[in-house]
């Protein structure tokens, strides 16, 4: 029965190297037999690889929003919204539809905004 | 851990370009010397357009600009004021769309800047004055 265990152990480290597949039912074996936790490489590879696969997607994503960035600065659509606010600023003032600080000129003559 | 890390930078990085496009949109740069001396210039000129407006003498049009849309509400001895006046104020407006597009350094924006004016100023227009509608036809408001 001893001899046996000590034989399995010898064997199992060699083969979780070796093969990357049936690991984990290996490793089972070898953390039952030995009370501990055995190293699990096939992991720590894969963990290896999805780092760098999602480093790369990060990258990817900066570079394309870098160009879009790029793209936009020239080509920059005209800001609709801004153009109004501002139309209408400068409207109140020639026209003297609102006194600064004051949300609406509540005498009659003065001219209002309908 | 290490990946999240990345993970978030990379968030964190768009959504600051992002960000930094939506607020270069958010204003027009209009505080320039220039667009306040034609403001202040139109809105001394606005106390005698006001009554033209309002007996529908002069009309806002939809391009932005005003023009004489009925001679015969003015009494003959004042139409060469009143046609002087729609001429100076016109002048004051193209150079207002031409200033704020020059201001943004984006001079192409002219045309859209004054469209978006003609609408405002029509849309702030008293009832009773006249403008031009999308087809040019003059309405009262």
């Amino acid at each position: 029965m001893r001899s046996l265990t000590v034989s399995r152990l010898m064997q199992n480290p060699v083969r979780t190297e070796r093969s990357a597949e049936g690991t984990e039912s290996k490793c089972a074996n070898v953390s039952n037999l030995m009370g501990r936790s055995c190293f699990d490489f096939a992991a720590l590879r894969s963990t290896r690889t999805v780092t760098r696969v999602l480093h790369d997607a990060v990258s990817v994503a900066l570079a394309a929003a870098l160009l879009l960035q790029g793209c936009v600065t020239i080509n920059i659509y005209f800001p609709a919204a801004a153009a109004e606010k501002a139309a209408d600023k400068i409207i109140d003032e020639v026209w003297q539809l609102k006194k600064p600080g004051e949300p609406a000129a509540p005498s009659s003559s003065t001219p209002q905004s309908r | 851990m290490r990946i999240e890390n990345i993970a978030r930078l990379g968030w964190l990085a768009l959504l600051l370009l992002l960000a930094g496009n939506a607020w270069a949109q958010a204003n027009l740069e209009v505080n320039t010397p220039a667009v306040a001396a034609l403001q202040s210039s139109m809105q001394k000129r606005h106390a005698e357009l006001a009554s033209l407006y309002g007996n529908g003498a002069v009309g806002l049009t939809r391009d932005g600009f005003v023009a004489l849309r009925d001679a015969n509400a003015v009494p003959l001895a004042q139409r060469q004021q009143v046609n002087g006046l729609v001429a100076a104020e016109n002048q004051d407006r193209s150079a207002l769309y031409r200033e704020i597009a020059r201001a943004n350094n984006k001079p192409e924006w002219e045309n859209d800047i004054r469209t978006t004016f003609a609408q405002r100023w029509i849309d702030k227009a008293q009832g009773g004055w006249h403008y031009q509608n999308n087809v040019g036809a003059w309405t009262r408001k």
